[in-house]
């Protein structure tokens, strides 16, 4: 370890960082704009100067600035010298001569980085009175707002945007102290990752839209520490409230995980949380009335136990967007044999398989991992649309053959720019099998967008290279481009590595033989290289904690099963909507013979128009509950705010008064590796409390004034150790519970990070990581061969001329079910359409654009009976030559809902446009 | 043909401005003799010649180019390419002194990239020429052309394993283009931002590569080395430094222009007998003897031998050895202002003190100048040049542009004063 | 919006269009620069230029055009185009008039030729006169400090410029006659 003299004292350092890094750790007050901890150093806004000695007999010294000054031991520095600190000041006084002085109507203001950093410089008169530059903003999409005048030029925007997201449409234009960041035209930007933006921005050019349509201050909002549900990465969060509506989510580092960074459905698709079809109070529908009523809580509880008085024929469904308590709390309320998860039979399996492979095989890996993998095999997974953080990761793996070469000249992996000239264009290995162009292609050195049977085939033989031994090498003459030759370039790659990832993930509608063959493969991987990793996404945000509970597999396919039996008279159905998994007709006529239907959800769903009594919970932000990742990882999500109205926790209307903590340790016996569970939530302590709100919160006793002008007392959370009010240990005081919000004194924006962290990439203190479920005792990886895969795929049935093989196609606004209530990301949500490449439309007869009409085929060769009426089912065509001849792909929720177990086929009709022409006239 | 009488001005000896010499004449004058040389050497001795020549890059800085060649690393694998740059991009204001060698004899910077080439192995070579330069770019395209017929450059140049090819690459205008590092940035048709060092251009430059940049002047200097030998070229020098210098004057002068002269000759010969003194009516005020970005001279320097101690040790530098002349009739603080709003346009935007504190100094100078200056404005322009100071900044820019200005205010302070008291500039 | 259908066709027609665009002799000549790169980014300068050679200026349809034919991003194209200031991304005049600003063409009288051909043409520095023919843009050293002060005029430099007080020389210029009026303006100063 270093040592290094500052100001006259001496510290010990990490070795291999850079100063300001050093600076940072120490907690010692440097300002800076162009660092950033994901970003590392370019040196260009010079506001991190300090004064570097030569050695102890120099005096004066010279300026240097810390970001790109390596630590090394003996070194002599000063931040405190006046010359620095002068050059500090006008430093920024130069930042600020272009801007604008608009803090009072800036959504930054108050936590803006620009006005920490200036206070910090001690910066305080302004000195120029020339005229200031400025610039036209542009419109940016539903998500961000843009108003270049406050741009102080840090090019921290375009080295997020471009070269650690892979967006291209943002880029900095023209020069000297005109230099204007944007799009070349307005539009809205096409990056998944846009929003993080917001937080990359020192200042107030980028700032969040949705915000702003109901904004606060951030010191009159209460948060609190949450996981985000949108799917299975669960990054960390921290969701952002003010009378009674959820005003933003931002960013919660977790090392991890998503570490600074959060995807735009995450962060922008909240708002179902306000939405106007959120569910408030209980009602029941009186069929000898044909009306609804509203009932009172208890009217509620009591009509609810008197359904569930007669358990015969009764069915429960759980959530896989729903807590593990929630899901619990069904369960154990309605015995385990009458509950199903809302999985098909083949996702619960797959499910199933991955549960155990993780607990029998290899342990899951974490995102950090992965960015630091030096070889990646993505497996038919679009995670940039399923599980976007994931693919954030992945373009950070590809950069480290180029970290790996500037090694080689002494250029450290914090000298950003540095390190991207040396690298060029040399990649780390990612490589791609897909049955599609998927969003990561850019950075990819192969593709594979094949028919699955080839997949297989090329999975197969990369198997088998694997697990021979080097004498394969001698091989002869393999043809090009052949699969084997393929299969060779790929296993060798993986082979060479150090650290070799297998990236894949369970989606509906997807070959199961590719996941099966996924599994093995990183098994035979795994068993030679311990370093090997494996990331496996989920459908949904707890997907795998559902799976946990339902031990005995019973899944929507039965669910679907017994509803046409008509076995089911009372269903209750937890947080999850059937029309997501069947067509309407059909659901409508399944649902008509159930007795008694009842909901619990948050919002009002088609299944939840059908209820019988439906009872108001609360959403993620308004109770605690814990979620299982794709890694298994058990997170807890601390409530927000209090729900409004009737709302309450799913877990609280199922259980009524049993208090969460008891809830927590039932449910930590129900599996072994679940026994860790209540030290997710800290022991309820009298005296001790965090405060959800700031210590600035102005506006909590003038909230309600126009109701009443008393004050009105915050609510009292009995089952958490967190305050809803600004009263207890406010966010920088305490490292032993994770803070809700972050701030700090002279540090009002999300760079406050630092002084929450130990080190620059370690974890906020007193934040909980989370529990990895099956990170201890592997057992042998003896039992690999268990699942055998299957050697091909199935031929399509019967008629195979006609019959092609339907894949779903992911995206991520459309996809998941809480953010496609939100107008903003349903706006930017595509058109479905049905997608063949261009020779196959061709011997169909097919042109791009026109309607289509399809059905599907059962795995006998059979037509189904489309339920969907034809006119409504029709879609338009669209030519994508990345898909295999041979295959349909259907928008992934379509695929979904046609319902049909196990492989799906479609035959294609274009519609007679003829007799369109008729209909409509 | 052998040459055997070592030329006195060797870097103009086969100057023709109306008429270039074409590859035959300049081979018949002894042309490409020095390349030959040097071919028949390897690359190390080639090297330890041009070290022992004592040669500083002509380029503004005067590193020495024996040294800055020797950081680029031996050849590992010969498969990997390796690339050499003339910086033609000569923007500096008062410079006129490569376009003059280009325009004029256009084989002999050939020449020299090629001994350049061959002794740090590049393969690639470019000229990067500034836009405005379209004489030059013309003859150089001839010339190159020629080679490239004659075998003089190519594959297995003049027979030996020597591969190397050479492209012209227009700039599109920027003066920042002439940092080197810049540069590297344009060539890979980037926008020109400096890039930081280390690591330097000769260990990871254009395509991360090693790379080279010299100045066209500096590639000049080589074939006669090659030549004549070290000792014949440090001989040249009237001073301390070795060769010869194109030195240049501009500014009301009798007769303002170029000429090659051993280093070190006097800034009093090179301004009164070359220049002829100034044109009649007009005295010299002060000068800087470097180009715009160099600090301001007076009367009393004249006798400063022009090399690179000699001028840093009166407070200036050597810069691109091209006199610009302040008469006492042009307002100095207008000069100034002229200088300093170039060096603002030309700013990258990649560091703040330039991007910011450069067009503040040309708004304050401004204001002065146009009457309406405050005192405090003085106070003020000492600070922004606190503020772009050399190693405050990411490149050399900014600091050039401090030069003129942090002299300036020194050597002017009595004009400052009177335009900010008298509320107008006394020499309209 | 992302990824939609009846968008997406537009796109592609646009393409196509944008495709038409270039020249056959442009498309060319940027076909042979993109073989000598590594990568396509490397040729955006030159490509550039190339398209202004033969349109004088690059519009926002010859820049897209340009950025599809490289298939790079129309931001980076443009982050390039606009840092330099010799790629026009507005319309200029069949001729540019350049006189030098540089230090030594200002101590020897930039700022009254200036003046003199902003009256002349009626127009200020950076805009073309009204006929569309002549563009003013003052350049820094123009690297001809010992004839200052000097001006650019088609790629010609010319100088003797000071002295000469025959303004109205320049009204009403035609292109065509232009390098005939320059030698008279030069010969009037005489
Ligand atoms: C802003 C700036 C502009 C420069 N312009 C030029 C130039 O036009 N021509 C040049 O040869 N060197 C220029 N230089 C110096 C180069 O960076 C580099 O030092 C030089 O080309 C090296 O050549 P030499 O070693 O032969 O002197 C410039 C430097 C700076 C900081
Ligand atoms: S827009 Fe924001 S991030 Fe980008 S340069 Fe300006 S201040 Fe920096
Ligand atoms: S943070 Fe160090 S120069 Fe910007």
């Amino acid at each position: 370890m270093p040592e290094i003299n500052i100001d006259g004292k001496t510290y010990q350092v990490a070795a291999g960082k850079n100063l300001l890094q050093a600076c940072q750790e120490l907690k010692l007050q440097l300002p800076y704009f162009c660092w950033h901890p994901a970003l590392d150093s370019v040196g260009s806004c010079r506001q991190c100067a300090v004064l570097m000695f030569q050695n102890d007999e120099d005096t004066r010294g010279r300026i240097t600035m810390a970001c790109m000054t390596a630590v090394a031991d003996g070194q002599r520095f000063s931040i405190e010298a006046s010359k620095a600190q002068k050059f500090r000041q006008l430093c920024i006084e130069a930042t600020m001569t272009g801007h604008p002085h608009d803090c009072p109507v800036c959504e930054e203001a108050g936590e803006c980085h620009l006005q920490d950093m200036t206070l910090i410089s001690g910066h305080i008169e302004r000195r120029f009175q020339g005229p200031k530059r400025t610039h036209k903003n542009q419109y940016l999409g539903p998500f961000i707002n843009h108003e270049m005048n406050r741009c102080i030029a840090c090019y921290r925007c375009v080295r997020y945007y471009r070269d650690y997201s892979g967006g291209t449409d943002l880029n900095v234009f023209a020069s000297r102290n005109n230099v204007y960041f944007g799009r070349a035209e307005a539009g809205i930007l096409d990056s998944e990752f846009s929003g993080n933006l917001v937080e990359v921005c020192p200042t107030g050019v980028f700032t969040d839209k949705t915000y702003s349509q109901h904004y606060s201050r951030k010191w009159d909002l209460q948060s609190s520490p949450a996981v985000c549900v949108h799917c299975s990465v669960g990054c960390n969060i921290f969701p952002a409230e003010r009378d009674g509506i959820l005003r933003r989510v931002t960013n919660r580092y977790h090392p991890d995980l998503n570490g600074h960074f959060l995807c735009d459905r995450g962060r922008f698709g909240y708002d179902f949380v306000n939405h106007a079809k959120r569910t408030e109070h209980a009602w029941q529908r009186n069929n000898s009335s044909q009306t609804t009523e509203q009932l009172t809580s208890q009217q509620a509880l009591d009509s609810f136990s008197s359904y569930l008085g007669n358990t015969e024929q009764l069915l429960a469904i759980g959530s896989s967007r729903s807590s593990l308590e929630n899901n619990f709390c069904l369960q154990s309320l309605v015995g385990a044999e009458n509950f199903y998860s809302d999985n098909s039979a083949q996702l619960e399996t797959q499910l199933h398989n991955l549960l155990c492979y993780y607990r029998d095989i290899q342990p899951s890996s974490d995102l950090k991992k992965l960015e630091a993998s030096d070889a990646v095999l993505l497996i038919g997974a679009d995670v940039t649309q399923s599980a976007p953080r994931i693919a954030l990761s992945i373009r950070q793996m590809i950069k480290n053959a180029g970290i790996a070469k500037a090694a080689t000249i002494g250029v450290a992996y914090w000298s950003a720019a540095e390190v991207q000239n040396i690298r060029q264009d040399l990649k780390s290995p990612l490589h791609i099998i897909s049955n599609h162009s998927t969003r990561l292609d850019d950075v990819a050195c192969s593709i594979d967008n094949s028919h699955p049977a080839q997949q297989l085939a090329l999975i197969n033989k990369i198997c088998s290279y694997l697990s021979e031994d080097k004498s394969s090498d001698a091989e002869v003459s393999i043809q090009e481009n052949s699969i084997a030759a393929r299969a060779k370039a790929i296993s060798q790659d993986l082979l060479r590595a150090e650290k070799p990832f297998i990236v894949t993930d369970i989606h509906a509608g997807q070959s199961v033989e590719l996941f099966v063959a996924s599994l093995k493969l990183s098994a035979i991987l795994y068993r030679q290289n311990k370093h090997a990793g494996l990331i496996c996404a989920v459908p949904w945000a707890n997907s795998l904690g559902l799976a946990l509970l339902n031990s005995r597999q019973q899944n929507l396919d039965s669910v679907l099963q017994r509803l046409e039996q008509r076995t089911v008279k009372t269903l209750v159905i937890l947080e999850t909507d059937l029309y997501r998994y069947c067509p309407t007709e059909k659901m409508d006529l399944l649902l008509a013979d159930v007795a008694n239907i009842i909901v619990l959800d948050h919002l009002i769903t088609p299944s939840a128009e059908q209820a019988d009594l439906l009872l108001p919970s609360a959403s993620f932000a308004e109770q605690h509950g814990s979620w299982v990742n794709f890694e298994a990882r058990l997170q807890n999500s601390v409530k927000c705010f209090t729900p409004a109205k009737q709302r309450r926790p799913a877990h609280r209307w199922l259980t009524a008064n049993t208090p969460f903590h008891s809830i927590v340790k039932d449910l930590s016996g129900v599996a072994d590796c679940l026994s860790d569970l209540p030290s997710l939530y800290s022991i309820q302590s009298a005296d001790f409390h965090s405060a959800r709100k700031t210590v600035r919160e102005s506006g909590r006793t003038a909230l309600h004034s126009y109701i009443d002008i008393k004050d009105i007392q915050p609510e009292i959370d009995l089952d958490s150790n967190y305050q809803h009010s600004q009263e207890g240990v406010a966010s920088n005081l305490d490292a032993s519970q994770s803070p809700a919000y972050i701030w700090s004194p002279g540090w009002n924006s999300s760079e406050s990070l630092n002084q929450f962290q130990h080190s620059v990439s370690g974890a906020i203190q007193g934040a909980h990581p989370g529990l990895l479920l099956f990170a201890k005792g592997q057992a042998d990886s003896t039992c690999v061969a268990e699942n055998q895969p299957a050697d091909s795929i199935k031929d399509p049935p019967a008629d195979s001329k006609s019959l092609l093989r339907a894949l779903p196609y992911q995206h991520i606004f459309a996809d998941e079910e809480l953010s496609s209530y939100v107008a903003n990301i349903k706006q930017l949500s595509p058109t479905d359409s049905i997608k063949i490449n261009a020779l196959q439309a061709q011997r169909l007869g097919l042109v791009a654009n026109q309607l289509l009409d399809y059905c599907f085929a059962a795995a006998n060769g059979s037509l189904i009976e489309n339920n969907q009426t034809q006119r409504t089912a029709a879609l338009p065509l669209s030519i994508d030559d990345s898909i295999a001849t041979g295959v349909v792909l259907l928008p992934a929720l379509l695929l979904q809902r046609a319902a049909v177990s196990g492989d799906c086929w479609l035959k294609l009709a274009a519609i007679d446009s003829a007799a369109e022409e008729s209909a409509d006239a | 043909m052998n040459v055997t009488q070592a030329p006195s001005l060797p870097l103009t000896q086969h100057l023709n401005l109306q008429q270039p010499l074409d590859l035959s004449a300049y081979r018949e004058q002894g042309g490409y003799l020095g390349f030959s040389a040097a071919l028949e050497q390897s690359s190390d001795a080639v090297l330890q010649i041009i070290k022992d020549s004592n040669l500083r890059g002509r380029g503004g800085a005067g590193f020495p180019t024996g040294m800055k060649w020797s950081f680029v690393p031996t050849v590992t694998d010969s498969s990997e390419p390796r690339y050499l740059v003339a910086n033609a991009d000569e923007m500096e204001p008062g410079a006129f002194k490569d376009r003059w060698l280009m325009e004029g004899a256009p084989h002999q910077l050939i020449e020299g990239m090629l001994i350049a080439a061959h002794t740090i192995a590049a393969n690639v070579g470019y000229i990067f020429l500034r836009n405005e330069y379209t004489i030059a770019a013309k003859r150089l395209q001839q010339a190159i052309d020629e080679c490239r017929s004659a075998g003089l450059l190519g594959n297995n140049i003049q027979g030996s394993a020597m591969n190397f090819d050479l492209h012209i690459h227009t700039s599109a205008g920027r003066y920042i283009c002439g940092e080197e590092t810049a540069l590297i940035n344009a060539l890979e048709g980037k926008r020109a931002i400096p890039r930081a060092k280390p690591p330097f251009p000769q260990v990871a430059g254009l395509w991360g590569k090693p790379t080279i940049v010299n100045n066209v002047e500096t590639f000049y200097n080589l074939p006669n080395i090659v030549l004549f030998g070290a000792q014949w070229y440090q001989s040249l020098g009237a001073h301390e430094d070795a060769g010869t210098k194109i030195y240049g004057v501009s500014g009301r002068v009798k007769h303002p222009g170029l000429w090659e002269l051993p280093m070190g000759t006097s800034l009093r010969e090179i301004i009164e007998q070359r220049a002829g003194g100034m044109s009649d009516g007009y005295q010299l005020r002060a000068y800087q003897p470097g180009g715009g970005s160099t600090d301001f001279l007076l009367p009393e320097h004249l006798d400063t031998p022009m090399d690179y101690n000699s001028i840093s040790a009166v407070g200036s530098r050597m810069g691109t050895g091209t006199v610009i002349v302040l008469d006492d009739k042009n307002c100095p603080i207008d000069m100034i202002l002229n200088l300093v709003s170039f060096f603002a346009q030309e700013s990258c935007g990649w560091c703040t003190p330039c991007r910011e504190g450069l067009p503040s100094a040309s708004y304050l100078l401004s204001e002065i100048e146009n009457g309406r200056g405050k005192m405090s404005d003085l106070d003020y322009l000492e600070d922004i040049l606190q503020l772009v100071s050399f190693g405050n900044t990411f490149c050399a820019l900014a600091p050039g542009a401090a030069e003129p200005l942090q002299s300036g205010l020194k050597f002017f302070q009595r004009e400052f004063e009177q335009h900010i008291q008298q509320q107008c500039c006394p020499y309209k | 919006m992302k990824n939609d259908l009846v968008n997406q066709q537009q796109i592609q027609t646009d393409k196509q269009q944008l495709q038409q665009l270039l020249s056959v002799q442009e498309k060319s000549e940027i076909d042979q620069l993109l073989a000598h790169y590594p990568q396509p980014g490397g040729a955006c300068i030159d490509a550039l230029a190339i398209v202004q050679k033969y349109r004088g200026w690059v519009s926002d349809q010859a820049i897209a055009a340009l950025a599809e034919h490289m298939g790079i991003s129309l931001s980076e194209l443009e982050s390039v185009a606009t840092f330099y200031n010799l790629i026009f991304r507005l319309p200029v005049g069949r001729v540019l008039m350049h006189p030098c600003n540089g230090i030594s063409c200002q101590l020897l009288g930039y700022k009254k030729i200036q003046q003199q051909l902003q009256t002349a043409l009626q127009i200020q520095e950076g805009e073309t006169c009204a006929d569309g023919q002549i563009t003013l843009i003052s350049l820094p050293c123009l690297g001809a400090c010992d004839k200052a002060p000097v001006m650019l005029v088609r790629e010609a430099m010319v100088d003797g410029l000071p002295g000469t007080s025959s303004e109205s020389l320049l009204v009403n210029l035609h292109c065509s006659e232009l390098e005939l009026l320059l030698q008279q303006f030069k010969e009037s100063a005489v």
